[in-house]
């Protein structure tokens, strides 16, 4: 076989395993290793896993992982979210819909010390399920908006994924993080828009909740001033080059973790719970990285990212309209399998693919525009059928509503998230500009 | 019946014994990285406001950082952490299930032998070479020191959940069985 046709067999194979609920990372390495030995046999195989895996574990650039999902553990034991779906319920909530669109803002303001979707939704969703329950809001949107909501948690900076697609594209992580800001906003906004539209369709869904006056306004602003600084402090620090991303995340796991020791009563057994969630992950994450090390190898001895990206170059097909079948595959892809996975399997086949197209602007600026757009489609998977992950953890909390109406409830917001994605596409300034406006 | 009993207890024993052991890597792992994480923040205020960093304090954290992922390793196996698609096996029976995801314990199992044997090669060579850090010349070969154990505790765990998926999916014991 020619080394494209073995490339193209090998990853059918994998998805065969995958398939097979061999799991993501160990699929990875098998398939990494076979065709690895295949192509090169036995010596380069072993000496290459003299090493590999204690290079790429002691990357600096990725030890940001661990810090962030650390310092997301710490932020759910602080304490915090209550506060935060507080401050944004005084001013939202005397609107028709105003606890729901609190929630979201909640979920914004979470988003912004926590790199984590499943860890925004459920935390957010402890603290503002009963409220909404206690307004009478309806089953679908309540459990809908938070799962939706959740999703913010991954956009808004910081974010796990942001950082592992720019160390795999060799991005510039402050970069991605300034690029996401505006889609994490223009995304709590289209929330709250469906929010408003859902409640004049069908008023009783989302009936206005208590006004508060400004006295007890201002006593929600202090109570959240902690969280606000932290974020000044990590992402403002990032941003202006005071530090790199690994010390802001260090900034911000110690940060939290002093807020989750005052303010949230954590000790030793909520600190060993803490190290015990974000080890857990980590490992996860830290597998799959190395799986898709050892595939990329592969890969790249097969010249099958180089040989795809110049037949399609060959073909003279429109970017926009390669961009749109990317996207679409990882909008399907996003429905089956988790948005990290997604990302590493796929960004070293697509991206070579893009790499060489003409969207009419910097080949740097496409790199930030797509990682931004690529991140939201396959964020859109955590909240559509069959394993929407946030629909199931919102579902989780509260068992008398039925699943089926919480993804009925989801579902606009899934609207909200595809007239975003094509906003996104069609005005890539959006993501831009901000890079622009304080760009290197 | 009996035999079911015996084997249940010396699973349970064993269940605890590697539930406990990768504990407490998970928990020095997380004391690695969270003093990672003070040095790093004591080095920025050093640097920052009186212009005295903690030379070389990244490569502190790399290996910090290399020591928490590699002691993470066994917990996350332990605990089926792996993320995995559930999609097109959704239907199956929990038996089929079970099978399949002891096959994927035993093509992880080889994954990790292959691993700790060239981890130590690749140990030994640092050690051999003296291979060491640029600034604070720390040798390398010194991480492969908590790396190794990790490793091991890795190949056992994932030995182990070959017969913990194969077990759970054919015996048919109650659910609540450990909790009464």
């Amino acid at each position: 076989m020619e080394g494209l046709e073995f490339g193209f067999f090998m990853l059918g194979v994998l998805l065969v395993l995958i398939a097979f609920r061999l799991p993501i990372a160990i699929a990875m390495i098998t398939v990494g290793i076979a065709g690895y030995l295949t192509l090169a046999g036995w010596t380069p195989l072993l000496n290459y896993f003299n090493s590999a895996a204690y290079w790429r574990f002691s990357t600096y650039d990725l030890s940001v992982v661990p810090l962030f999902l650390l310092m997301g553990q710490f932020a759910t034991r602080a304490g915090m979210s209550k506060a935060l779906f507080d401050a944004a319920n005084v001013f939202l909530g005397h609107r028709k819909g105003g606890v729901a669109m609190a929630a979201i803002g909640g979920c914004a303001g979470f988003g912004s010390i926590c790199g984590s979707s499943l860890a925004t939704a459920a935390t957010m969703g402890q603290v503002a399920l009963p409220e909404l329950r206690r307004f009478n809001y309806s089953g679908a949107l309540a459990t809908g908006a938070l799962a939706a909501g959740g999703t913010l948690g991954i956009l808004i900076p910081p974010s796990v994924i942001l950082v592992i697609y720019a160390v795999l594209v060799e991005a510039n992580i402050a970069t991605m993080f300034l690029a996401a800001f505006i889609p994490g906003f223009i995304a709590a906004l289209g929330y709250m828009i469906v929010i408003m539209i859902y409640v004049r369709i069908s008023p009783e869904s989302g009936p206005s909740g208590a006004k508060s006056n400004s006295a007890e306004r201002w006593a929600a602003i202090k109570e959240i001033w902690t969280v606000v600084l932290i974020f000044i402090i990590v992402i403002g620090g990032i941003y202006s080059g005071v530090f790199t991303p690994t010390e802001g995340a260090a900034f911000g796991a110690i940060g939290t973790g002093a807020l989750a020791y005052f303010h949230g009563g954590m000790r030793t057994e909520g600190f060993v719970d803490s190290v015990m969630g974000a080890g857990q992950t980590t490992a996860m994450i830290f597998l799959i990285i190395f799986g898709a090390d050892i595939l990329n190898v592969f890969l790249a001895l097969t010249q099958l990212p180089q040989e795809l990206a110049a037949m399609i170059g060959d073909a003279k097909l429109s970017p926009l309209l390669v961009l749109s079948i990317i996207l679409f595959f990882y909008l399907l892809g996003g429905c089956v399998m988790d948005s990290l996975s997604m990302i590493l399997l796929t960004i070293p086949i697509f991206w070579p693919i893009l790499e060489v197209m003409d969207f009419g602007m910097d080949p740097e600026d496409v790199k930030i525009w797509f990682g931004i757009v690529a991140l939201i489609v396959v964020e859109t998977g955590l909240i559509t059928p069959p394993v929407g992950m946030n629909v199931f953890v919102i579902n989780s909390m509260s068992k008398d509503i039925p699943i089926a109406q919480t993804f009925k409830g989801v579902s606009p917001f899934i609207a909200s998230d595809v007239v975003r994605v094509a906003l996104l596409v069609s005005f890539p300034g959006l993501t831009l500009f901000l890079v622009r406006l304080f760009g290197n | 019946m009996t035999e079911t009993t015996t084997e249940s207890t010396r699973s349970n024993t064993l269940d605890r014994v590697l539930n406990r052991l990768t504990r407490i890597f998970v928990i020095i792992g997380g004391a690695f990285l969270t003093a990672a994480g003070i040095l790093t923040v004591v080095s920025v205020i050093g640097r920052y406001f009186f212009n005295t960093p903690i030379p070389g304090d990244f490569e502190l954290v790399e290996m910090a950082c290399a020591i928490a992922v590699f002691s993470f390793l066994p917990h996350c196996q332990l605990k089926k952490g792996n993320v995995l698609v559930d999609f097109f096996t959704y239907n199956s029976s929990p038996r089929t299930k079970g099978i399949l995801d002891s096959i994927s314990a035993i093509i992880y199992s080889a994954i990790t032998v292959l691993l700790t044997w060239r981890l130590w090669v690749g140990g030994l060579d640092f050690l051999a070479t003296n291979e060491q850090t640029v600034i604070l010349q720390i040798p390398r070969a010194y991480v492969f020191i908590f790396i190794m154990p990790c490793m091991a505790l890795l190949v056992v765990v994932s030995f182990y959940t070959i017969w913990q998926h194969y077990y759970e999916a054919s015996a048919e014991h109650d659910p609540l069985e450990g909790e009464l």
